[in-house]
Order: structure tokens, then C-alpha cells, then sequence
């Protein structure tokens, strides 16, 4: 396992004004690239999210998965992140699983939205597929 | 503190104070003695609510939390256009927080107000 602390993402406008900062740190645990996230995800803090998986994927990640275990809280605005972070990776051939215990804020948010058939979930990093 | 006072909190529409609206909305949820599951549920509510009010580019926002345990209510002022979808995602807010809590009132002077009971 190789961790790395993700670099603070570059402010851009709609990021100026983010004072609360996620946590997020990449290890590798072949084949997939693990960004674990924690913190809380909402309109402040997404854009940070989705402009690091964005850094992830410029650096030749394809597939990746967004560790959600130590995340408190999420709405909407970190759901839209987690979507466009989707989008991203399948334009450029990978795809993105999500790291989530039963009962967490995103398997929560997830079931009540009706999207849990657009993600991949999983309720640990060793419960990914290797293959 | 009489848990029935209906604190109210006033905040710019400034996403990083999103935190701080749900901080609010936990502690006042929790004055009034509902449950875990009833202050995570108003904690999401009051962080959709805000949301959408600093998506509407309103200046100022404004959530109550009042009642009891048994019966309580959730005012928001200047809550935006919740029949918009938030970026990125194919949902209304208002059909996330109708799941949350079943039918709620939007008031022509633009208030949100949510109603539940706690089965705490």
C-alpha cells in the first residue's frame, strides 16, 4: 500500500471562499487508486473533491475508488461531486467505486435519492474487485 | 432552557457558513429531544435548505427549529427554488426532503416549513 497526502487543490473561484478544508489522502491498492476522503461533503467542500479526482485521473488514474468511511456528513452538492467525479472517468475509459459502510451519511443518501443503481458501493477498500 | 423556545438562526447566504447552519440545526434538534436518525434528517434538511438558498444568490438565510420531541416544525426563510435540481445530480430538493419527511408546506412569501413527529 503507498500513501501519498492528496496536494491542497489549486483555489479557483468557486473555491476561494472554502475554509473548511476535507481531508483526503491517496494510497494504491492495485489495481485501484484509493482516495480516502473525511471530513464533510457539501457546497463548500465538494468542489474540492471533484477537482481532486479530476488531478487523479490527469495523473493516469482510471480506476478509482472515493473512501467515504470517515465522511460525517454529505448532501446533495457532495452527491452532484461524486456524479461528475463518475462522469469524468468513464469519458476517459475507468470508472469510480465508492467506499461506504451500511448506515453512513452516503449509503443513507444514496437509498433515499434512488441513485444506489448508478453507483458501484462497496462497505470496504477489501470488498473492491481485483480483477 | 425551556426546550420549547423556538431559537432561530440569521446567516449571509455564504456557503462555507453551511457547517455552522447545520450545527444549529443539530443542537436545536437535539434541545428538543428528538432522536439520532430525526437529527441527522434535519441536519441534511437544513444543509438542502441552505444549499439552495445560496444556489438562488439570496443574501441571507434563516432557519427555525421549534416544538417538542412530539411535534415539531422546521421554518426556513428564503430557501430558493427547490423544484430545481442541485448540479450535477437527476433530483429535486423537494423530492429529497419530501422522502425525509413526507409532504411540506412552501408559503407564498417563500417559507419552507416541515412538520414531523419523533417516535423517540
Amino acid at each position: 500500500v503507498v500513501r501519498s497526502k492528496a496536494p491542497p487543490a489549486s483555489l479557483h473561484r468557486d473555491e476561494e471562499a472554502s475554509a473548511i478544508e476535507l481531508s483526503m489522502d491517496v494510497r494504491t491498492e492495485a489495481p485501484w487508486t484509493v482516495l480516502d476522503v473525511a471530513g464533510e461533503l457539501d457546497l463548500s467542500t465538494a468542489p474540492q473533491l471533484r477537482k481532486q479526482v479530476i488531478r487523479m485521473a490527469d495523473e493516469g488514474a482510471r480506476r478509482v475508488a472515493l473512501d467515504f468511511t470517515r465522511v460525517d456528513f454529505i448532501d446533495s452538492s457532495g452527491l452532484g461531486a461524486i456524479v461528475a467525479s463518475l462522469k469524468h472517468l468513464r469519458e476517459l475509459g475507468g470508472e469510480l467505486a465508492l467506499i461506504a459502510p451500511e448506515g453512513s451519511s452516503l449509503s443513507k443518501l444514496v437509498a433515499l435519492t434512488g441513485l444506489g443503481g448508478s453507483f458501484s458501493i462497496y462497505a470496504g477498500s477489501g470488498d473492491l474487485p481485483a480483477g | 432552557v425551556d426546550p420549547r423556545s423556538s431559537p432561530t438562526l440569521t446567516v449571509p447566504a455564504d456557503p462555507t457558513l453551511a457547517i455552522t447552519v447545520r450545527v444549529f440545526a443539530a443542537a436545536a434538534a437535539r434541545r428538543l429531544g428528538l432522536d439520532a436518525d430525526s437529527i441527522d434528517d434535519l441536519r441534511l434538511a437544513a444543509s438542502e435548505l441552505f444549499a439552495s438558498a445560496v444556489e438562488a444568490g439570496f443574501g441571507e438565510f434563516e432557519i427555525g427549529i421549534e416544538g417538542s420531541a412530539d411535534q415539531w416544525r422546521l421554518v426556513a426563510s428564503r430557501a430558493g427554488d427547490l423544484d430545481r435540481a442541485p448540479d450535477g445530480v437527476p433530483f429535486r430538493r423537494r423530492d429529497l426532503l419530501t422522502s425525509l419527511f413526507g409532504p411540506f408546506e412552501v408559503l407564498p412569501d417563500g417559507r419552507v416549513i416541515i412538520s414531523g413527529t419523533s417516535t423517540a
